[in-house]
């Protein structure tokens, strides 16, 4: 066992709890928007959620497992926290502008007509 | 057995590739029901017709893709693989082949919603000629 083969067993846990409790929030909370958008129609609303949770877990998953193969080669315990932190935060960061972005543009389809005919 | 690091991450890649294939094939077109039933006025048997040809198409994609990209290259049967590499490798192939999945996923659900916006404008523009 080397450093980097404990800093993997640390970060995926940690990282797929982060995702998988993130992406179970916004299924909760963003039926009620989808439901505004599609005029009530419960079951397609239902469907078209969980489809766009799968979608968030296989991208976002996916790209924390890929960061795995980039890591840089670590050699104490000091380097192993550096990375950990700097990774782990990047990861966060990128989910905020994705939330961010989610946000803007429910509104956006709230506004116009787009979906509304 | 000769190289053998690279069998094991074979025996790892195959299994998690196929199961999540599958899993992920059977929730869409369970959730994709609704839509093509919505796309096709509710006539419930071209729908599910429909629904089990996509899903066939989704299968034969993906694993076809899968297993096309399987292969671990640049590693010679003298050369003895470490635990790292051999995470690193697997990593780079599963969480690849997840974020291509994903795609595929919302390029499916692009579809619905085409089909589906679709199919209004022609009921909308049939109400106007009538």
């Amino acid at each position: 066992m080397n450093y980097n083969i404990i800093t993997y067993y640390i970060y995926l846990p940690i990282i797929s709890f982060i995702m998988v409790k993130i992406g179970w929030l916004f299924y909760k909370n963003g039926e009620v928007f989808l439901l505004n958008l599609f005029h009530n129609n419960a079951a397609l609303v239902k469907s078209i959620n969980n489809l766009l949770l799968i979608g968030y877990y296989l991208t976002n998953i996916g790209y924390a497992i890929i960061t795995i193969s980039y890591w840089e080669n670590l050699t104490s315990a000091i380097e192993m926290i550096n990375s950990l932190s700097k990774t782990i935060g990047k990861i966060i960061l990128l989910l905020a502008i994705m939330h961010y972005n989610n946000i803007f543009w429910l509104r956006q389809l709230n506004n116009s007509k787009l979906l509304n005919h | 057995m000769e190289n053998s690091k690279i069998v094991i991450g074979y025996a790892i890649y195959l299994p998690i590739v196929i199961v999540l294939t599958i899993y992920i094939s059977k929730m869409l077109f369970k959730n994709g029901k609704h839509f093509m039933i919505d796309i096709f006025r509710g006539k419930e048997d071209i729908a599910l017709a429909t629904n089990k040809l996509f899903e066939i198409g989704f299968y034969l994609i993906n694993i076809g893709f899968a297993l096309y990209i399987m292969k671990i290259y640049g590693y010679s049967s003298n050369y003895d693989m470490s635990n790292q590499t051999l995470m690193e490798i697997l990593s780079k192939k599963i969480g690849g082949y997840t974020i291509y999945l994903g795609v595929m996923l919302f390029l499916n659900l692009y579809l619905f919603f085409r089909g589906r916006s679709k199919s209004r404008m022609t009921i909308k523009t049939k109400n106007f000629i009538v």
